[in-house]
């Protein structure tokens, strides 16, 4: 028996390191570049948010943000930032991705403004979920509106396929912090479906919206109104069809066994 | 902290091979929870101050901890639910057991639920995966007889025991680094209360594990091939539930 254990024992037992980086092992510095799809979803309340940016480079482009209304997502917009900020010209080449950084930057900067509506915006909407995603997401797009002129050349430059897989994460992030806010709790594949079919409607809302010339931009709002109504529908006949496929489930098992009780 | 003085002993049975290493979380723990009791001034209460931003690393190590887990209570409380609904039908008397069990389970599963939801992580996906998978491991060993359902919970708990020791080695050594860089000695509150809840659900697990050998899971046949067999897709499932 002794020979038995010691034949399928298993070494579960991790080897003890002084150094916590060592337990998750971390990819090699020339191949983490290709992998910063990768997530770190864990909010933390003790913890101080985990800034990307450092404060310098924050400074940097928020001023190049303001000169993006005259010049575009170019690199004249990142240069006059940089000067604005008190650095030399030549130091926008701390940004690695070019003026993919300062789309990034203003990605980065309007989703966070969102959490600071949410007071607002659960005393104006109530309970209801879908009018607050939509309270949302218009917040959201209005923030687009200053710089809508520019905004094709940002979604050019994010369609780039160096640049796709941090685009749509950074889609990804703005879906999750919108259905974050509205308090939804999920823990299973809907999770994943919610955030995906809110990714498409505002995605598409939003290229609906650099073609938009009507005042105030009211065609756009109507779009995102009509594309949330067919994913809000859509959701409620897939549930129905779940209730009805588990009733019919559940009757033809209480039918069954009610031929076989018989004689 | 160094570990060589512990040995590792090759025992006869799966749970005392687990239990050697039960105490080591638990007494760093509470030297945490006692910490805090004394450094908690109520005459003064202060908004409590936020720690440095934890590191890409521990916050990867963080959001696996807690899909892997839930992913794992999502499975333990299906099994259950599996075994549960045969021996209701075949052998009443064994159902208040299962019953019992479950119940702790369904705990258990809404608590790594709320814990998903409050810190933002993403489930696993491939939840209905592990729906399936569960029931019908629940199912299936129920219908094999009493034996064989205790030994399909003596692996399983068995695998679940030893991966929350992981887990629970590697957030007291987190805990272990907040204290050393924080100002005043303490670790987040948060972490500290994680650690204890994976602790408790840890203790309950080999609980678990102990009912199901009391009641006849060594008689499994064949048991070997039973348990070997269950204790490997739990193994790869963890693999997986932390990755995707």
């Amino acid at each position: 028996m002794y020979l038995t254990s010691a034949t399928i024992f298993v070494h579960n037992f991790k080897m003890p390191s002084t150094e916590f980086s060592v337990i998750v092992r971390r990819m090699p510095a020339h191949l983490s570049k290709f992998c910063r799809l990768r997530r770190r979803s864990y909010h933390s309340y003790d913890h101080l948010p985990y800034n990307p940016y450092t404060p310098s480079q924050e400074k940097m482009l928020s001023s190049a943000l303001k000169h993006v209304p005259e010049y575009g997502f170019v690199k004249q917009s990142l240069v006059q930032g940089c000067r604005d900020a008190g650095y030399l010209d030549t130091t926008h080449a701390v940004f690695q991705d070019g003026v993919f950084d300062l789309v990034k930057f203003h990605l980065y900067t309007e989703r966070n403004k969102l959490a600071a509506l949410k007071p607002q915006i659960d005393e104006e909407e109530g309970k209801s979920i879908g009018k607050r995603i939509r309270r949302y997401c218009t917040e959201r797009l209005k923030a687009n509106e200053p710089i809508i002129s520019k905004w094709t050349e940002a979604i050019a430059i994010m369609g780039l396929p160096q640049n796709i897989p941090q685009s749509l994460e950074e889609l990804a992030k703005l879906s999750d912090e919108i259905w974050f806010l509205v308090d939804e709790k999920t823990s299973d594949f809907d999770w994943y479906t919610k955030r995906a079919s809110l990714a498409a409607v505002y995605s598409s809302t939003e290229l609906y919206m650099t073609q938009d010339n009507s005042p105030r931009f009211e065609k756009t709002y109507q779009f995102l109104d009509r594309r949330l109504a067919v994913v809000q529908n859509a959701g409620s006949s897939i549930s129905n069809m779940a209730s009805w496929a588990s009733f019919t489930c559940f009757a033809s098992i209480n039918l069954l066994q009610s031929q076989f009780s018989r004689g | 902290m160094s570990y060589k003085h512990m040995s590792i002993p090759i025992l006869r049975s799966s749970r005392a091979r687990v239990r050697a290493f039960a105490p080591a979380g638990c007494a760093r723990l509470m030297e945490y929870n006692s910490t805090a009791a004394q450094s908690h001034d109520t005459a003064n209460a202060k908004l409590p101050e936020k720690f440095p931003p934890l590191t890409p690393e521990a916050r990867k190590f963080l959001s696996r901890l807690i899909r892997v887990d839930q992913a794992g209570e999502l499975g333990a409380d299906l099994i259950y639910a599996g075994q549960h609904f045969v021996f209701k039908r075949r052998m009443p008397s064994v159902a208040p057991l299962i019953q019992h069990m479950w119940d702790q389970e369904i705990r258990h599963h809404k608590a790594f639920d709320d814990l998903q939801n409050r810190h933002r992580v993403r489930p696993s996906l491939l939840s209905p995966v592990w729906k399936i998978a569960a029931y019908g491991l629940g199912v299936g060993t129920a219908l094999m007889g009493k034996e064989a359902a205790m030994a399909c919970t003596l692996a399983v708990e068995t695998v679940i025991g030893g991966h929350y020791n992981n887990q629970l080695r590697d957030l007291v050594r987190i805990l272990d680094e907040e204290v050393r860089t924080s100002t005043n000695g303490r670790a987040s509150d948060e972490l500290r209360a994680l650690a204890t809840t994976v602790s408790q659900f840890r203790d309950d697990e080999l609980e678990h594990l102990d009912t199901a050998v009391e009641n006849d899971a060594e008689k499994a046949r064949p048991y070997m091939l039973l348990t070997e067999t269950i204790k490997n897709g739990c193994r790869a499932a963890v693999w997986i539930a932390e990755r995707l």
